[in-house]
């Protein structure tokens, strides 16, 4: 993790995290649940969900389909209101009377969208979607036009040969990086990224993704890295978080999970990768069955059906995050090292393997 | 079955909503909505009775409920023109207009899938090309004028056929009686050919191109059994626009029979426009309005019934 | 793994101002539209129509009011009346010039004023979605609870004749399906990505629709308008027709249809040509308004 640069408009300091989060919870009604005109079901896709991101770091989040990862990034930056929990943002609360409002926050923290045919206007030329952040901020149309072509050059795309094209004239590697430029038209200092390099070839992805890594160099940027693929959050990724139906399972730094994963979630993804080589073919898939329902989950460890190692305790009581400090005790509280929501990580609990992971 | 329900209990707001908009028709029109009520020679008594019936010295709503109740008994009133209830008139005509109109749309969505499928299956082919005129044109022909048209050419210079009227028998095998019913449901038969032909039209080549087909074709599936795939999958939605089409050819009834005389609601509607009748007025409006909105759910409750998948909102 | 892809470009100053540029959407809907023959055709023909209705005071040869009982129900062709007389001995041409004034008037004034109405609130309901797109559909779905013809009279015929009612009814009649287009194209947009970034920006909702939602509302809009109008046409003069519309002596096609109708049995084909009128601006409106749709297919 190189540390960032000195930022003019940094304002609480180095050791401020750029972005801490609380106990998030977002809860989404499900038509028809329970029964007719009673009992409202609600999807729990975000619940309970803290962590921090320092400055100048990059905070991976992984997770299967469903785990809550989108709409993670988009409560982040206020494009889906939370239902419970907080959002700090370089020391001040988002959405508090005394800290700043979510256009603020927008001011410096943006989104790169997945690359799909949704995620840039069809009937906009690149440089009028470039220069529409600016513009909505007060710059005037020569200054934000002018700022559009010097964007595409910084991402790697020729501003005469592109400025003036519609999206479906560009390629999808290049609509990403147009993706990136209109993220970083406003000057962001957190740049949230949701699957960027899903959509593409893997030709084209590895480019991106040494975009992205010169771009945090240069503008020293933080990031948050949402991505389904382990083998990329381990590329770009200082940090890495594992989720689980909307629940944090795992934490830490990105060799300590995936070289030493704790939870059996993590462990089983791990394994899920095809390893290169063919002697080394597996016959049993390492995780097993489906994900129960996000909709209205039972008490407990919500990978409980899935476990190998699932004990009675692991259906009642929702295992919470437990630290591994560097000198090997454990503590509840966050700070920054290995967490591994698991009763077996808890010494306490009263799982048989408890203290053994 | 739940989305049966909602749809169910979802009609009884719109219907009631409905009559609110007959009730209002009375009363946005200029002038005194007793004087309306009621013929022109009528005595101080029966003014008098008239208002105690419809509590028309009360708030509106109170009259919206008065009125809503003898709705609900079958009390539609009285015709200012000829006296008689307007209920009794109306179910005499109802059987009428449901001739012609279930005719001509009969009539109408057998032309328009053979057109519609022709054009499907021909697409972008010169075949197609005249099939798809003929069908714009059929949309957009006023079906008051094609009524003259019509009589004008069968009635007027073959004379095979006559102008007006309904057959002394009214509905039966007879020629006699047929031959009256033949132009009436000829003209009511040619919008919703149209319409029927284009979405036909539109589903096919949809489906045509769709990969499943092609998996079919490639699979060496004859010829007729992807037309019953095509026709399967296109069911639902054409299903939806006949019976729309039906309810429409109910509701716009009043321009043809008025042209060919044909004794049914429409006719009475057009009658009572004239001799500002309102009570009849209102009362043809409200009993067309609630077929439609009663059809509409007859045509939803199936199309869900063969295609579980749609689930309309609301 | 190095990182000098994004130093192979770099920019020295400030970069050109790129010199191509691409075609946008609305030009490209010309270009198409201008390559179709239906779209030629059917304008063509329109603006012949709209031309010799609004010329009406230049081009009839006689005053559309003045009547003779001697040249009654004269055939098509005879001298001094090109298209023969009505009932009432007054020339045909020039009744169906100035007639069209009052049916494209009825016809097409109320498709504007949906437009309007019923388009801005469609976009309102699309784009706020939640309770209020719930209140503005559903009473959207009363309306719609009537077929248009039965609608159209209803209004019409509680409010009296008249042009000014017979539009007033029209324009009712058609809000709430125009509404309907303008929410279902509006909903389908609010959820794509694209409008996410702009609220990620940090721009006001009325400027993320001007800019981003309002060009892909529009063109459905405009489609299903434009075959609006052409009902409208037909509606009017059947209102017209039934007696509702216009007030004679008046000239107007559905109304010069309704009092021909006795003569049909004398001279049939002086009866039946306002109707033709009708029928050819109808289907030149429907066929102008498949065209605008195959020219607004957006190639992906």
């Amino acid at each position: 993790m190189k540390p960032a640069a000195a930022d003019s408009r940094d304002r609480g300091g180095q050791a401020q995290p750029m972005l801490i989060a609380r106990a998030l919870k977002k809860y989404f009604p499900v038509r028809g649940g329970g029964g007719f005109l009673t009992g409202r079901s609600y999807l729990h896709a975000v619940d309970d969900v803290s962590f921090s991101v320092s400055k100048g770091e990059t905070v991976g989040i992984v997770g299967e389909s469903g785990c809550g990862k989108s709409t993670l990034a988009r409560i982040v930056l206020d494009l889906i209101r939370r239902d419970a929990g907080q959002l700090i943002f370089d020391g001040e609360a988002v959405g508090a009377s005394d800290g700043i409002t979510p256009r603020e926050l927008r001011k410096s923290a943006q989104m790169v969208f997945q690359d799909s045919h949704a995620s840039l206007n069809p009937r906009l030329t690149i440089e009028d979607t470039l220069a529409f952040g600016p513009m909505v901020h007060g710059m005037a149309r020569r200054e934000a036009v002018a700022r559009a072509l010097h964007l595409l050059n910084l991402v790697g795309l020729d501003p005469r040969r592109h400025a003036g094209c519609y999206p479906h004239e560009l390629s999808g590697g290049q609509r990403q990086r147009v993706n990136i430029a209109r993220a970083l038209s406003l000057e962001p200092r957190l740049v949230v990224m949701d699957e960027p390099v899903s959509a593409l070839d893997k030709s084209v992805e590895a480019q991106v993704l040494n975009l992205l890594v010169d771009l945090r160099q240069r503008l020293s940027l933080t990031y948050l890295f949402i991505s389904h693929d382990l083998n990329v959050v381990r590329f770009i990724s200082d940090r890495v978080m594992v989720m689980y139906l909307g629940r944090v399972v795992e934490i830490g730094a990105v060799d300590a999970v995936f070289g030493r994963a704790a939870h059996p979630y993590t462990r089983g993804l791990l394994a899920s990768r095809l390893a290169m080589d063919p002697d080394k073919r597996i016959a049993a898939p390492p995780l097993s069955g489906d994900p129960p329902s996000p909709i209205d989950p039972a008490p407990g460890c919500r990978f409980a059906g899935r476990c190998p190692f699932v004990e009675e305790v692991c259906r009642v009581v929702t295992p919470e995050l437990v630290y591994r400090h560097g000198d090997g005790t454990d503590d509840k509280r966050h700070d920054g090292s290995h967490g591994v929501a698991c009763h077996m990580a808890d010494a306490a609990s009263s799982h048989s393997k408890a203290g053994s992971v | 079955m739940l989305y049966t329900l909602r749809r169910v209990l979802y009609t009884v707001p719109i219907a009631l909503s409905v009559t609110v908009i007959c009730f209002l028709l009375v009363h946005i029109a200029p002038g005194d909505p007793l004087q309306m009520m009621l013929p022109d020679n009528a005595t101080p008594e029966a003014v008098a009775e008239l208002k105690a019936k419809y509590g028309l010295d009360k708030p509106l709503p109170v009259q919206y409920l008065v009125w809503l109740g003898h709705v609900a008994h079958g009390d539609l009133g009285a015709s200012i023109s000829t006296g008689r209830s307007v209920a009794d008139e109306l179910s005499a005509a109802i059987g009428n207009t449901a001739i012609i109109a279930t005719g001509g749309a009969m009539l109408g969505f057998l032309m328009g899938i053979g057109l519609g499928l022709v054009a499907g299956l021909r697409a972008d082919t010169f075949v197609d090309r005249i099939a798809t005129t003929v069908a714009i044109a059929a949309i957009s022909v006023p079906h008051y004028w094609l009524a003259i048209v019509m009589t004008i050419i069968f009635a007027v210079e073959l004379n095979w056929l006559p102008a007006i009227g309904i057959g002394p028998g009214g509905v039966s095998l007879s020629w006699e009686d047929l031959s009256h019913i033949v132009l009436p449901v000829l003209t009511l038969s040619l919008i919703p050919m149209g319409i029927i032909a284009r979405t036909v039209r539109g589903k096919v080549v949809e489906l045509m191109a769709m990969e499943f087909i092609q998996t079919l074709r490639a699979k060496g599936l004859r010829p007729v059994g992807i037309l019953r795939h095509v026709v399967k999958n296109a069911a639902p939605s054409v299903m939806a626009v006949m019976g729309l089409q039906l309810g429409y050819l109910f509701g716009g009834s009043i321009l043809v029979e008025t042209v060919f005389n044909w004794p049914g609601v429409g006719f009475l509607m057009s009658n009572a426009i004239l001799r500002r009748d309102m009570p009849m007025l209102q009362g043809a409006i409200l009993m067309l309005a609630l077929l439609f909105v009663v059809l509409n759910l007859i045509v939803d409750l199936l199309q869900t019934t063969i295609d579980p998948r749609i689930q309309r909102r609301g | 793994m190095d990182v000098s892809l994004s130093t192979a470009l770099t920019v020295t100053g400030e970069p050109a101002v790129p010199p191509s540029r691409s075609r946008g959407y609305w030009s490209t809907v010309r270009r198409n539209l201008l390559r179709d023959p239906r779209a030629i055709g059917s304008g063509l023909v329109l603006l012949l129509l709209v031309i010799g209705v609004a010329g009406a005071p230049l081009i009839a040869p006689a005053d559309p009011y003045h009547t003779s009982i001697l040249a009654r129900l004269k055939p098509i062709g005879t001298p001094g009346h090109l298209l023969g007389t009505d009932e009432l001995g007054r020339d045909m041409l020039s009744r169906l010039l100035y007639g069209g004034q009052s049916t494209f008037l009825m016809g097409v004034a109320p498709v504007l004023i949906a437009f309007l109405v019923g388009g801005t609130l469609g976009l309102v309901a699309g784009c706020a979605g939640g309770a209020i797109n719930m209140m503005i559909m559903r009473a959207m779905d009363v309306l719609y609870a009537f077929p248009s013809v039965l609608l159209a009279v209803a209004l019409s015929g509680a409010l009296g004749s008249g042009i000014g009612n017979a539009m007033l009814a029209l324009t009712l009649v058609f809000i709430a399906p125009i509404a309907r287009v303008a929410e279902s194209a509006a909903t389908e947009i609010s959820h794509l990505d694209f409008v996410d970034a702009a609220r990620a920006s940090g721009a006001s909702a009325v400027t993320i629709v001007r800019v981003h939602v309002l060009g892909h509302v529009l063109g459905p809009v405009i489609v299903y308008a434009s075959s609006l109008s052409s009902l409208g046409i037909v509606l009017a003069a059947g209102l017209s027709f039934l007696g509702l519309g216009v007030i004679p002596p008046r000239p107007d096609w559905g109304l010069m249809l309704s009092t021909l109708r006795q003569s049909i049995y004398v001279q049939p084909m002086v009866a039946a040509l306002p109707g033709v009128l009708i029928f050819v601006t109808s289907i030149g409106l429907n066929m102008l308004s498949d065209a605008l749709r195959d020219a607004m297919m957006v190639k992906k």
